[in-house]
């Protein structure tokens, strides 16, 4: 084990990349595990973990090859822009910004830490998890949920679900009295059914395409289930729709808006799945709001300024995190060492006693000289590597990374 | 008096500026609604005060002269404001509705006497509601058109996906849509009070009436609209994005009724 030297990160964000080239390359979450599989292979990486959520695709690698990173390009984003790559602290640091909700749309939203264990799990699942890996999707869950417990980084934060509510809520005004229907039954599809609940709606329409998932959450919401083949009956009642299917083709086209009936109220379109499951030309049809996720990030714009000061906050936890991973990166390299250590120490030990056998008080006193020097020599190795912890230099490689001066 | 009602007629203009700039720029914090309210108040007091003080220069209703109209519509527009703000506890379209003041009391300067008008006594018991109908009805349909405009922006912002200015000071499509149609209701009230108190007056007068007459025609025109509009969520053709359009060009039809009723000789029903 090395440490975070041997971390490597390649991946595309919102931050950089919009959002028709990020569907591109996402991975849904049943193809994660064996995407793991095939990169690490590809790779000739020691261990890999693919990140994949609405905001971001990103692999995570250990023990990788100089040349893993040019591989991970041509193999998972050709001819995507806005590619960042980051090794050794970079990437961890990176890590726990994404972990602490830092490089979320909405920042300090609190999906991506489920998103993360999803992701540890998959890989594990593929068996590219290795000790490096492992100890850093913990360290990074554990900063996580420091910095939502210890700043005002997650009070009132909003996830993409209710973000996209509250976009919805400037055109229907309450909810309450207006049908809601949600499209995808997944876990986002919950999300947002919760909220459009929270919000005011009534009985939601609950589509999947398959019916037995509709039925469930139908069930938790008092809402009914349909397929999508009912699409076109149903689209005419509806006052807000959210979409969140993971469908490499969109699920709502023009062809459903044909005959569509003239209405009084505009009809909103919420389209929270990567790829796009709404048809972007739609954006053309009237009486038709229709808001993706590349609108979202205007609206957590001003959400993100307001959190500037806790965000400043998380900033020193990550760091002492960061500090506290390398420390315990660094006692697992020495911990060996230290067995050996000891192991010669007894054997000293043992020699010094045996020699001074018989001699009566002389025999105790250095017992007890030797044990004490024992003691002390340990003492002095474990302090002095946790004397290496986070500081001034950790510090300013944090804000050289998210490019404070 | 004179000189009084002269320095109101030019201090409105400047209030009603300094108004326009707190609701377009003034924090939403409880002192900044203090001092907006407070300034509301005091352009619907002094407004108060110019109407009485030109009744008591003239002897006669003060609505009688273009500067008089003008004012008058001013300080409904900002009476009706307050009252929908009360209402509705929201402050949207606060910074339109005092530019809308701005402009008309601006204007009301520009055109002042400096020496007091000849004014017929209208003798006609019709002719004050037909001038406070108006003057009402066209401030409401103003509000109206100014709601319909924040609609309509709001609604651009949205579907170009811009969420800054408008998207953060404008509140929901349904909530300037409900304001927009009780507007439109009072001014379809109202001017139909004073457009067909105005036929009344006519007759009782003696004189010659005609529909084709510019402003009367124009008037009933946007009284039609704003009549669709008043009734437009039974409507099923109207939908919030057509009410919003049809109130924005009807606001601007009342303000071409309007100048046609100031307009220098345009003056064919008031001080004759």
């Amino acid at each position: 084990m090395a440490g975070a030297s041997e971390i490597m990160l390649v991946g595309v964000s919102h931050a950089g990349t919009a959002l028709a080239q990020r569907e591109r390359c996402a991975v849904a979450a049943t193809a994660l595990s064996a995407r793991c599989h095939e990169l690490r292979a590809h790779t000739g990486a020691r261990e890999c973990c693919v990140i994949s959520t609405c905001n971001r695709t990103e692999i995570l690698l250990a023990g990788a090859p100089a040349g893993a990173p040019v591989l991970l390009r041509e193999k998972m984003f050709d001819g995507i822009e806005g590619v960042h790559e980051y090794t050794g602290m970079e990437a961890l640091f990176h890590l726990y910004r994404v972990s602490a909700g830092l490089e979320s749309q909405v920042l300090g939203e609190t999906q991506i830490l489920a998103q993360l264990r999803e992701a540890a799990a998959s890989a594990r699942t593929a068996g590219t998890l290795g000790e490096a890996l492992a100890a850093a999707l913990e360290g990074a869950d554990k900063a996580g949920r420091r910095v939502r417990a210890e700043t005002a980084i997650g009070e009132g934060t909003l996830s993409v679900a209710r973000a996209a509510i509250q976009l919805a809520l400037k055109v229907t005004g309450e909810l309450s009295g207006r049908q809601a229907m949600v499209i995808g039954c997944g876990a986002t599809g919950r999300l947002a059914a919760r909220c459009l609940e929270e919000a005011g709606a009534r009985k939601i329409l609950c589509v999947n395409r398959t019916r037995s998932s509709a039925e469930e959450l139908a069930s938790e919401m008092c809402g009914t289930a349909h397929t999508l083949e009912e699409l076109p009956g149903l689209l005419a009642r509806a006052d807000v729709v959210v979409v969140a299917v993971e469908a490499p083709e969109p699920v709502l086209r023009a062809a459903h808006f044909e005959h569509f009936p003239r209405r009084q109220h505009p009809l909103v379109l919420l389209d929270i799945s990567v790829p796009r499951g709404v048809d972007p030309a739609l954006r053309e049809q009237r009486d038709l709001f229709l808001a993706d996720m590349d609108d979202l990030e205007t609206i957590v714009r001003g959400h993100r300024r307001g959190r500037r000061k806790a965000a400043e906050d998380a900033a020193l936890i990550l760091v002492a995190e960061v500090g506290k991973f390398e420390q315990r990166q660094a006692l697992a390299v020495l911990k060996p060492r230290v067995v050996a250590l000891v192991r010669r120490f007894e054997e000293v030990r043992a020699e010094t006693l045996s020699t001074e056998a018989g001699r009566g008080d002389s025999a105790r006193f250095s017992e007890m000289l030797t044990q004490r020097l024992l003691d002390e020599a340990l003492q002095a190795l474990r302090g002095g590597v946790r004397e290496e912890g986070p500081g001034e230099d950790l510090l300013a490689r944090y804000k050289s990374h998210i490019g404070e001066s | 008096m004179k000189a009084a009602a002269q320095a109101l007629a030019a201090l409105l203009p400047v209030l009603a500026t300094v108004l326009m700039v707190l609701y377009g720029f003034s924090a939403t914090t409880a002192r900044g609604e203090g001092a907006r309210r407070f300034f509301l108040v005091l352009l619907l007091a002094l407004h108060g005060a110019l109407l009485a003080c030109t009744w008591n220069l003239g002897g006669v209703f003060p609505l009688a002269h273009p500067a008089w109209i003008l004012s008058g519509v001013a300080g409904a527009l900002l009476l009706l404001y307050a009252i929908t703000e009360l209402t509705t506890r929201s402050a949207a379209g606060g910074a339109v509705a005092a530019g809308l003041a701005l402009l008309l009391q601006t204007a009301s300067a520009m055109v002042w006497p400096a020496v007091l008008p000849e004014v017929a006594r209208q003798s006609s018991p019709f002719f004050a509601p037909h001038a406070i109908g108006l003057v009402f009805g066209v401030a409401a349909l103003l509000l109206s058109g100014a709601y319909g405009l924040l609609w309509l922006l709001l609604w651009r912002s949205l579907r170009h996906g811009r969420f800054g200015l408008v998207f953060r000071m404008v509140p929901d499509l349904p909530g300037l849509t409900r304001m927009n149609r009780r507007a439109a209701l009072f001014g379809f009230i109202a001017t139909g009070i004073g457009l067909n108190t105005g036929i009344w007056w006519a007759h009782d007068a003696g004189r010659q009436f005609s529909y084709l007459n510019p402003e009367v025609l124009t008037m009933v025109v946007v009284w039609v609209l704003f009549g669709l509009l008043a009734f437009a969520g039974r409507l099923r053709f109207m939908s919030e994005r057509r009410a919003a359009w049809s109130s924005a060009l009807a606001a601007a039809l009342a303000l071409l009724a309007l100048l046609f009723a100031v307009l220098p000789g345009g003056i064919p029903h008031g001080a004759e």
